[in-house]
């Protein structure tokens, strides 16, 4: 069975076969302490994972309950048990959607930057899994492919569902990608399919600068303390409550985004310049729309792609319907 | 002149009984009869209307049915046919080994 897993800074995100399809924000919490909470938006019982000599929550339940929480953010990340921690919640949220899946082939992605950290993440990822959560769970995850994470766009774009080559533009083009993360920008250049590594590299900029700058804000501003998936939500709904009233987030929102755009784009100009020797410029990624405008203004053959958060995740799973991925 | 008509309800049977109560008690029991052989007479010719239009009803609904049936069997037929071939082209062999190879060995990957 073929699982995409997209493992970003800012949310996890997963898809498998029959439409099963998953996110929560890349947060692993302590659960030491607790043997299960409620979640309080359904009102069910939601029990800690147990795994190996690990006891944790993941994403909103994290946010919710844990004292103590943890991200990925530092340049360690493979090192990092948080890591290996999302991606056994990955495991767990598929489990649930799809009790009967035992062994599974992944692809998954990583920053540009860390791209060659990928053996680790093979033998980090690959494996049988025990897991205990309301009850016992038991995987074995066979194989593991790891791409670039900007690649995974593109393959949503070269590719259909069934993993075919569909796409003649992307197929014979010398196609760029940027990819707007939570944490990281992410730019790869495909040419008629060969990856040039020269053209292709990160800024530590993403859409977690948005997110600070007005957290900071609101903080400053109001009195205001949230934390920053609170933030991040506000900023998707454009506005927040403040002691009961409805506030517009858009003048603290702006002056952010422009900041953004300017480290992206002068990221972009140093790896590309002009980008005249480019077929056409992707935008990916969760900040991706938020910043198109901006991109568009120096690359006018930028093309904004559909439903950019899922667009990594959606490529990495067509990617894996081929047959040679998984003979690698 | 009126014409007369004398009834001679059966007093052993329960509808004649009701029947011959009812008309006792209306006020002008002849010109109950009249409304009650008018709306007879009506409604007898109501429903043969009903009748004939639930017929030419029938007979549309039938006409429709034959020609949804002959359309769904020529639609499947087509669609058959159409799944036998494939409907994304072929890959081009040489595009297939590139993508297939993209990272297969990350550390022989150069930018060009």
């Amino acid at each position: 069975m073929i699982f995409s897993i997209d493992i970003g800074y800012g949310y996890t995100k997963g898809i498998g076969p029959d439409g099963v399809r998953f996110s929560f924000p890349s947060v692993i919490g302590s659960a030491e302490e607790i043997r299960f909470t409620t979640d309080l938006i359904r009102g069910v019982e939601e029990f800690p994972v147990r795994f190996e000599n690990w006891c944790f929550f993941y994403g909103e339940q994290a946010v919710l309950q844990s004292r103590i929480q943890s991200a990925i953010f530092d340049r360690s990340r493979v090192h990092d048990t948080t890591y290996k921690m999302l991606f056994v919640a990955s495991l767990v949220e598929m489990a649930k959607q799809m009790p009967d899946a035992k062994r599974l082939n992944v692809v998954t992605g990583l920053p540009v930057d860390f791209f060659a950290d990928r053996p680790e993440v093979i033998r980090s990822f690959e494996g049988a899994y025990r897991v205990t959560t309301d009850r016992v769970i038991e995987f074995i995850v066979e194989s593991v492919f790891v791409a670039p994470q900007p690649f995974g766009s593109l393959f949503r774009e070269l590719l259909s569902e069934s993993g075919r080559i569909v796409n003649n533009e992307i197929e014979r083009g010398r196609i760029g990608v940027i990819d707007v993360g939570m944490y990281t920008t992410d730019f790869v250049v495909s040419d008629a399919l060969r990856y040039v590594q020269r053209l292709s590299g990160s800024a530590s900029v993403g859409w977690s600068k948005v997110v600070t700058q007005v957290r900071q804000a609101l903080a400053d501003t109001y009195a205001l303390e949230l934390t920053h998936p609170e933030v991040d939500r506000a900023i998707q709904e454009r506005e927040v409550r403040v002691r009961g009233e409805a506030l517009s987030l858009e003048a603290l929102v702006t002056p952010a985004v422009n900041d953004l755009k300017t480290a992206v784009v002068a990221r972009a100009r140093d790896l590309w310049g002009a980008g005249a020797s480019l077929d056409v410029v992707l935008v990916s990624g969760g900040g991706g729309p938020y910043i198109y405008d901006a991109i568009r203004d120096v690359y006018p053959h930028a093309r904004l792609l559909n439903n950019a958060f899922w667009a990594n995740a959606e490529g990495f799973y067509r990617l894996g319907q081929r047959p040679a991925t998984f003979e690698q | 002149m009126g014409h007369i008509v004398h009834l001679d309800f059966d007093p052993h049977r329960a509808e004649h009984r009701r029947v011959a109560a009812w008309l006792a008690a209306q006020t002008d029991p002849a010109e109950a009869v009249v409304r009650l052989i008018y709306a007879a007479i009506e409604g007898q010719r109501r429903l043969m209307q009903w009748e004939e239009m639930a017929t030419l009803l029938a007979n549309d609904l039938r006409q429709v049915r034959t020609r949804i049936s002959s359309r769904v069997a020529s639609s499947s037929t087509s669609s058959t046919s159409s799944s036998l071939q494939p409907e994304e082209p072929a890959e081009d062999p040489e595009s297939a080994r590139r993508l297939d190879a993209m990272f297969a060995s990350p550390e022989d990957v150069r930018g060009g």
